[in-house]
């Protein structure tokens, strides 16, 4: 006689979740302690900084944030800082993704040694050809100009924008470019009207990533720009160090102002990355 | 074709978005005579709208020598001397990055007129590299030669040339707390003996004997190497090894570098090599000013004025009740006091420079006794090596006018020693601060180290790269 094998009750996933939630709260503290801490030490005074370098401020000093833009001028410098984000990523991304297109889908002549080109020349680390870089901006009138140091950014980030971008173009389905052919489109309008909203969360992430770049960038802007006030927010930081040390409790408060945007674009833009890179390039 | 047609249009409306939001490149020459100010502005600028008829010259300064108080360099220097010029304007940046972007920009034939460097071997660089105009003539004309210290100007010599003048005349010296020091009825070292002793009777009694870490700055290392080589070695042996009359390898340097080891396995710096790697400079500070630590083996550069100076540490504003004082470092005799010789930069004017004239007339300006002393009393700068004015220590900290008075009598008499940045050649000074750690670690011994500083001095000697070091 057959009988009916008891399905048996799955045990609870009790101790499996606990052990998961717990892996996830340390890796979350991990993550954010260090903007915790950097919350904290932009409301000490300098001295309870270096008593206290990680609990919470014993007395609370709110005029650290108005003195911290004040003495790193940071209403300049944040300026100067989204103008060279905004043109830098409108420059990469108009660039990069008609060379990331034309790479991916036009089998042009010699394709491959043009990506071997641009994988060499952005493993260069950028000392290499400052000198001569700066010897050709200064003779192009494009010292002290934000307009010059865009170029650059352009340029430097480029490579890593056609590589990303061609990966991902390279994976989407050529019926809908066919398609479009097909129904008369050129390759200005395949590229426009089809790759480039399905290449969406790809442009995206480039976006993302050379506009952090930009805005953290140091070095060229101060070899390239020496006109106070063009100077980018990172330079800001100098204005709270002295030669061996640094006032922390202005640093802290310069901080949290100046990942504040950063943290703002990519909480509002969160959602629409995360949908963008989980739908792909199949949406119907 | 068309993609091209269209990136470039792209491009360039990138380009014109970047162009249009940003601030005009300063254009001096073609303000007004007009706009001119008579007074000191209040914030920083590239100076005040030039007039056309006076010759520009650019000066470029690193911020952070003035603990970000750039304001106060345009008020105590700049202002002042646009204001009296009837034929010059000094364009003054507050240049973050000083020496990256001033030699980058020297190599592409461009730059400041007036070049500031970190100290006479980075000037040696640059005039190896030809970047640099020889300032005999000049020195000359403006009498510097009267305005600075005997010893002064020979820093700046390169094949019997002058191409620099120092800046930032600076020491080391041993700040102790000095109300622990008297609560604790601990009586200041005489010797360097009697600093071992102290410090180990420190450790007995809970506190760190040394608040120091190099976890901002890891040429610190260098600080107490030099130090130790001049006490121990002495000033004498230094000056006869640096002309390569002695070897590095001598026993006397040899006892220094054990003695400073000794310190760091002792645990004596900052309660042992773990936190002398990890501690910022705030917490050293904070260490020191409310008691958990000693004394403090630093430069004249501690005593600054800026919120994070080692002085806002102690007192009421930070918190607790104790004060400092200072001796200068112990060396092997009792009441001998060495103080080493340390520029902390060098000012020199460029091979590019259109008018060197006006720029010569800027610096025997910015190097006066007067403007020195408003640098000092104003943003807490370390004078040049001048002859200051009997009134010029008026008003600042007595303690920081005692140091200050100290090296200059220290200097007249000759009784100076040698600072490792300022006099030992750039790859020997690199390998006094790094390969120090290997010792520290017990990797290496102290002869193996000194044989390696040996072996590299060498070939810098032949090379010629030795920086101008005064006659004793």
């Amino acid at each position: 006689m057959a009988t009916t094998p008891a399905i048996r009750p799955r045990p609870p996933l009790r101790l499996g979740l606990t052990t998961n939630y717990l892996i996830l709260i340390v890796l979350t503290m991990f993550a954010l302690a260090p903007i915790v801490v950097m919350g904290f030490n932009s409301l000490k005074s300098n001295a309870e900084v270096g008593r206290n370098p990680l609990g919470p401020p014993a007395a609370i000093q709110w005029n650290n944030y108005p003195r911290a833009w004040e003495q790193g001028e940071f209403g300049k410098t944040t300026r100067n800082s989204a103008i060279l984000v905004a043109s830098t990523v409108i420059g990469v991304l108009a660039l990069g993704g008609m060379a990331a297109y034309s790479l991916a889908r036009l089998n042009l002549p010699g394709g491959g040694m043009v990506m071997l080109l641009l994988l060499v020349i952005s493993t260069l680390p950028i000392q290499l050809f400052l000198v001569p870089l700066f010897f050709l901006w200064k003779n192009l009138g494009l010292i002290n100009n934000l307009a010059g140091l865009t170029l650059i950014y352009t340029a430097t980030n480029a490579p890593f924008a056609i590589f990303l971008l061609r990966s991902y173009m390279v994976q989407l389905p050529a019926d809908f470019e066919d398609a479009a052919r097909v129904d008369g489109a050129n390759e200005w309008q395949v590229f426009s009207k089809v790759v480039l909203p399905l290449s969406w969360p790809g442009f995206l992430t480039v976006g993302l990533v050379v506009g952090l770049g930009v805005w953290n960038e140091f070095l060229l802007a101060t070899v390239f720009i020496s006109n106070p006030d063009l100077f980018p927010v990172a330079t800001s930081y100098y204005r709270f160090t002295s030669r061996f040390s640094r006032d922390w409790s202005l640093t802290s408060a310069a901080a949290v102002m100046m990942i504040a945007p950063i943290l703002i674009l990519f909480l509002a833009l969160q959602r629409r990355f995360i949908d963008g890179l989980t739908q792909g390039g199949l949406k119907g | 074709m068309k993609l091209f047609r269209i990136s470039t249009f792209v491009t360039l409306i990138a380009l014109a978005l970047a162009a249009c939001g940003g601030a005009p490149a300063a254009q001096p020459t073609a303000a007004p005579a007009a706009e001119q100010p008579t007074t000191a502005p209040a914030a920083v600028q590239p100076a005040a709208p030039a007039t056309s008829d006076k010759a520009v010259v650019t000066f470029w300064f690193e911020p952070s020598d003035v603990g970000g108080n750039t304001a106060c360099v345009i008020d105590a220097v700049i202002a002042p001397f646009n204001a009296q010029s009837t034929s010059i304007m000094v364009e003054a940046v507050p240049q973050p990055n000083l020496w990256d972007a001033t030699r980058t920009a020297l190599a592409g034939g461009s730059g400041p007129d007036i070049v500031v460097t970190p100290g006479p071997s980075f000037a040696f660089e640059l005039v190896q590299a030809d970047q640099l105009l020889a300032l005999d003539d000049l020195a000359q004309q403006f009498n510097w030669g009267d305005m600075f210290v005997p010893w002064a100007l020979n820093l700046g010599k390169v094949n019997g040339k002058l191409y620099s003048v120092p800046n930032e005349f600076e020491t080391l010296v041993l700040y102790y707390n000095k109300t622990l020091f008297e609560k604790n009825g601990w009586a200041v070292p005489q010797t360097m003996d009697e600093l071992m002793a102290l410090s180990a009777k420190i450790k007995e009694a809970g506190v760190i004997p040394f608040a120091h870490s190099n976890a901002e700055w890891r040429p610190t290392n260098e600080w107490f190497v030099g130090t130790f080589f001049n006490r121990i070695a002495g000033p004498a042996s230094v000056y006869a090894a640096l002309k390569g009359e002695k070897s590095w390898t001598d026993p006397e340097f040899a006892r220094a570098v054990d003695m400073l080891t000794r310190m760091q396995t002792e645990g004596y710096f900052m309660g042992g090599l773990d936190r002398y790697y990890t501690a910022t400079g705030d917490e050293r500070y904070a260490a020191f000013g409310n008691g958990a630590a000693a004394m403090n083996i630093e430069g004249t550069w501690a005593m600054g004025v800026e919120a994070g100076s080692m002085p806002s540490f102690f007192g009421q504003a930070a918190g607790n009740e104790n004060d400092w004082d200072w001796i200068p470092i112990p060396s092997t005799k009792a009441g001998e006091a060495i103080f080493d010789i340390g520029i902390g930069s060098t000012y020199s004017i460029a091979r590019t420079a259109k008018n060197p004239q006006a720029a010569a007339e800027f610096l025997t300006f910015f190097f006066s006794p007067a403007t020195q002393a408003r640098l000092l009393k104003d943003c807490g700068s370390a004078p040049a090596p001048v002859r200051l004015e009997a009134d010029a220590l008026d008003g600042i900290d007595p303690r920081k006018a005692q140091i200050l008075e100290a090296m200059g009598k220290s200097s007249d008499a000759g009784t100076y020693g040698y600072t490792t940045w300022t006099f030992w050649p750039p790859k020997s000074d690199v390998y006094i601060y790094e390969e120090i750690e290997k010792v520290w670690a017990g990797d290496m011994t102290a002869q193996q180290y000194l044989e390696g500083l040996q072996t590299l001095f060498t070939e810098e000697l032949k090379a010629g790269d030795i920086p101008p070091i005064p006659e004793r």
